[in-house]
């Protein structure tokens, strides 16, 4: 994840602290960040920024996460965004589900720190390079 | 021995990113946490925690508070002052923002206050009423000089 190419990260998160949180960390890592704090804005970000990933929480007010995933998957335009589910919920079915659904990741907030999530990115970036050269 | 300016004690602070805040409780008891703050070129201090929480409580009973922020080989800042709810939305939301950079500074932070369940947020501005500094840089204090140096606030 290194070189001029900055990545653009979306993030939906309604937690008003943690979305300013994520944006605050991650433009120190050099990501350019997109924020949504509920799913039918992040459909269109999603759509008219075309990021190289997105950080989408589940529990969310409207739309939820699940819901957000499905229609991401579902167009052809972004379809081939990964999504990592980051997410209070620890439930297996909720994990088996963000699966069915095409998450990339699912990880779990109370378990992982802002460096593990960093780590699973940088691990999905460097063991998928052509996602990374769009 | 230092003796810290305004300015001195505002870049410090600007600098660090936790203090140790100490409340009161209805029946008196002291009730000390460690917290993120932010703080704001007059020196008032912001912070967050949720609405159920004890400090929450022990401030609305009484908001007198009183904290430090310190480093080892540096500096020591004491404050004593009134906390206030900020209950102004999109005051609220920059003080949020404020806190995010503050917290964002430090490797590796990930903040407690998303592990703990708690009611929606409260933000909180302190206002000083007096600040205490005290020189951690050198070996020089000695029983000739105070190693304070009180802060005049009212300029």
């Amino acid at each position: 994840m290194s070189g001029a190419h900055k990545l653009k990260m979306l993030v939906v998160e309604d937690d008003p602290f943690l979305i300013k949180f994520y944006k605050a960390k991650l433009e120190k890592r050099n990501f350019v960040v997109f924020c949504s704090p509920d799913g039918g804005r992040a459909l269109s970000v999603a759509q008219e920024e075309k990021p190289d990933l997105v950080l989408l929480d589940i529990g969310l007010p409207g739309k939820s996460g699940f819901d957000v995933l499905k229609e991401l998957k579902a167009h052809a335009e972004t379809r081939e965004i990964p999504v990592f589910l980051v997410t209070k919920s620890a439930e297996e079915r909720d994990r088996k589900k963000g699966e069915e659904l095409g998450a990339e990741e699912y990880i779990v907030k109370m378990e992982a720190s802002f460096n593990d999530m960093m780590q699973r990115i940088t691990e999905y970036f460097e063991t998928s390079p052509a996602k990374k050269q769009d | 021995m230092a003796t810290y300016t305004k300015q001195d004690i505002l870049r410090f602070l600007k600098e660090q990113s936790f203090m140790t805040l100490a409340t009161v409780s209805p029946d008196g008891a002291p009730h000390v946490v460690v917290l993120l703050y932010a703080v704001d070129d007059d020196l008032s201090i912001y912070f967050m925690t949720h609405e159920d929480s004890r400090k929450a409580a022990n401030l609305s009973a009484s908001n007198t508070v009183s904290l430090v922020v310190w480093e080892h080989k540096k500096m020591s800042v004491q404050i004593e002052g009134t906390a206030e709810a900020i209950t102004d939305e999109q005051k609220k939301d920059a003080v949020l923002g404020a806190l995010a950079e503050a917290g964002a500074k430090r490797e590796d932070f990930w903040p407690p206050i998303f592990r703990i369940r708690g009611g929606a947020y409260a933000v909180f501005r302190i206002k000083p009423n007096r600040i205490r500094c005290l020189d951690l840089a050198g070996d020089h204090m000695n029983e000739y000089h105070t190693p304070f140096t009180d802060l005049d606030i009212s300029v």
